[in-house]
């Protein structure tokens, strides 16, 4: 059946404008059903409130097995050796501005530092990343790199007792602790949880 | 090279606060009444956790329709105080930034500060300091952002820390130990690129290293809570044309748990702490209601009254105007 254009044209005007209509619906009843979750928590309520659509709509794409491997292989290096030396980086440099200003103190938390962080750099360039996270492998290599002139910045003091290092090296372990997080974001997504 | 020390110029305001007990500077009056204004904003909002993992004594159970345990999930806002007293513009928790962790899976509401800022009719350079209840990325973070903040940070929050991250032991000196989230290690959530911000503000002479309690200005008060939620929490106490409000940062995550007498969101918590912090607020404020808290799920409604003057100001997230000062033009929309 032939049918008249300016009817087609009308019908799927009207239909684009329920579809419309119904995803501004769906939107609005999304942001505004945790409100009132929480306002009138009825247990009935609760499995229409399960944002499970917000998750997977954020999800990012599954690894491949390669890519997977990869991940799981540096893991280990991130969670014993990297993120552990890059917080202890900056919370020994804040016990020696914070409290007995020692040096001597200062050296012996770092030297195992520096050691964590040239540990990891060996680690991680001893895997082959998939050729889709070698621009992240390179990324992380740097971050940690970053970090090992940071740490070797503030080792300095031990021979000058210059504290002008340390306004040296915090330019760096920022820009590596800024990095963790963008390459951590693609192979560990969502590694740190709101505490 | 010649010996140069920082700590006699840039350091100098964070030591003088630490060694005398005082402010690192100058002290201010209040607002000519001693009473100022106070806004709260949502940075943004935790959808889906479980209840019990939130409140342990409220955990849910199918079928219960006793309100206790009749609520499966809770979608936990966090929230960040702004309070202007005279001239001062401060911050209670400075909250984090979705930048810097880009897909922290099924979060919503994100605002950052300044735009929180902004949309009070505030500029994040005019924040003159900001008090962390804790070091938790989640309420510490977005430091360089309000670059002429000073920030106020426990000892107690600091040597914790340090003694988490230097345990000989992984499960206790973990920041992270597993892809999904670190739980209740001692180390968890003081990632990397918080210590950077918080040792950048010290490094610049932007911190003062509080010792307990301390008087910031006139009848704003801290408040220490040393284990309410981690080793060095603080409350902050601030006065209001409603009477005295206590912000609790973690140590309050739930309202309804000071009223009721329940432990919330026990990250690092010593449970007996956590509930002399609620009495604290009880003595300082008269009972509950002025109790502000960082992760009620009832924030923003009618049910939690302190935070229910509230609007949207981006991105679903909410803003409540709690309390205005003689004088204070009100920053709600009409």
């Amino acid at each position: 059946m032939r049918v008249p254009s300016a009817v087609l044209v009308s019908f799927l005007m009207l239909v684009a404008g329920l579809l419309a209509l119904a995803g501004y619906a769906f939107e609005h009843e999304r942001r505004v059903m945790p409100v009132l979750q929480a306002a009138a928590p009825a247990a009935s309520d609760q499995a229409a409130s399960a944002p499970a659509s917000a998750q997977a709509a954020s999800a990012p794409r599954a690894f491949t097995a390669e890519e997977e491997a990869y991940s799981v292989a540096l893991w280990p290096v991130h969670r014993d050796l990297v993120e552990l030396a890059a917080a202890q980086l900056a919370t020994a440099a804040l016990e020696y501005a914070t409290e007995k200003h020692d040096v001597t103190v200062l050296v012996s938390r770092l030297q195992p530092v520096r050691d964590e962080f040239a540990a990891a750099e060996a680690k991680t360039r001893a895997l082959i990343p998939p050729a889709a996270l070698q621009d992240v492998h390179q990324r992380y290599l740097d971050a940690i790199m970053l970090y090992e002139k940071a740490t070797t910045e503030v080792l300095r003091i031990g021979h000058d007792s210059d504290d002008q290092h340390l306004v040296e090296a915090q330019p760096m372990s920022l820009r590596g602790a800024e990095e963790l997080i963008k390459v951590g974001d693609v192979l560990w997504p969502g590694e740190h949880k709101p505490n | 090279m010649a010996k140069r020390s920082l700590f006699g110029l840039a350091f100098a305001g964070a030591l003088a606060a630490v060694g005398l007990g005082l402010p690192a500077t100058s002290t201010p009056a209040a607002a000519a009444d001693n009473v100022c204004s106070v806004w709260v904003v949502e940075t943004s909002r935790i959808p889906h956790i479980p209840y019990g993992g939130f409140m342990p004594d409220r955990a849910f159970i199918p079928g219960s329709s006793s309100p206790m345990h009749n609520v499966e999930w809770a979608d936990l806002p966090v929230n960040i105080g702004v309070i202007k007293c005279g001239n001062e513009l401060m911050l209670y928790d400075s909250g984090w930034k979705q930048a810097d962790y880009h897909k922290m899976l099924g979060v919503d509401h994100f605002v950052p500060i300044a735009d929180e800022l902004k949309a009070l009719g505030f500029d994040a350079k005019d924040v003159t300091r900001v008090f962390i209840g804790h070091a938790h990325w989640d309420h510490a973070g977005q430091l360089l952002d309000l670059p002429n903040a000073t920030l106020y940070v426990q000892r107690e929050e600091l040597r914790g820390i340090e003694w988490a991250l230097n345990y000989p032991n992984a499960h206790i000196s973990a920041v992270n130990n597993t892809p999904g989230g670190c739980a209740r290690t001692p180390a968890c959530g003081y990632e990397p690129l918080t210590m950077e911000q918080v040792y950048g503000k010290v490094l610049a002479g932007k911190a003062v290293i509080v010792d307990g309690e301390m008087e910031v200005i006139p009848g704003v008060k801290i408040h220490p809570a040393f284990r309410a939620h981690t080793a060095g929490s603080q409350l902050l106490e601030v006065p209001t044309a409603i009477g005295k409000l206590v912000f609790g940062s973690d140590a309050y995550s739930s309202w309804e748990g000071i009223r009721d007498w329940m432990v919330a969101n026990i990250q690092q918590t010593d449970s007996v702490q956590q509930f002399l912090a609620y009495e604290k607020c009880y003595k300082i404020t008269g009972g509950y209601n002025n109790c502000v808290s960082a992760h009620e799920p009832l924030s923003y409604t009618a049910s939690y009254p302190l935070l229910k003057n509230s609007w949207l100001i981006g991105n679903g997230a909410h803003a409540a105007e709690v309390t205005l000062a003689p004088g204070e033009k009100s920053r709600k929309p009409m």
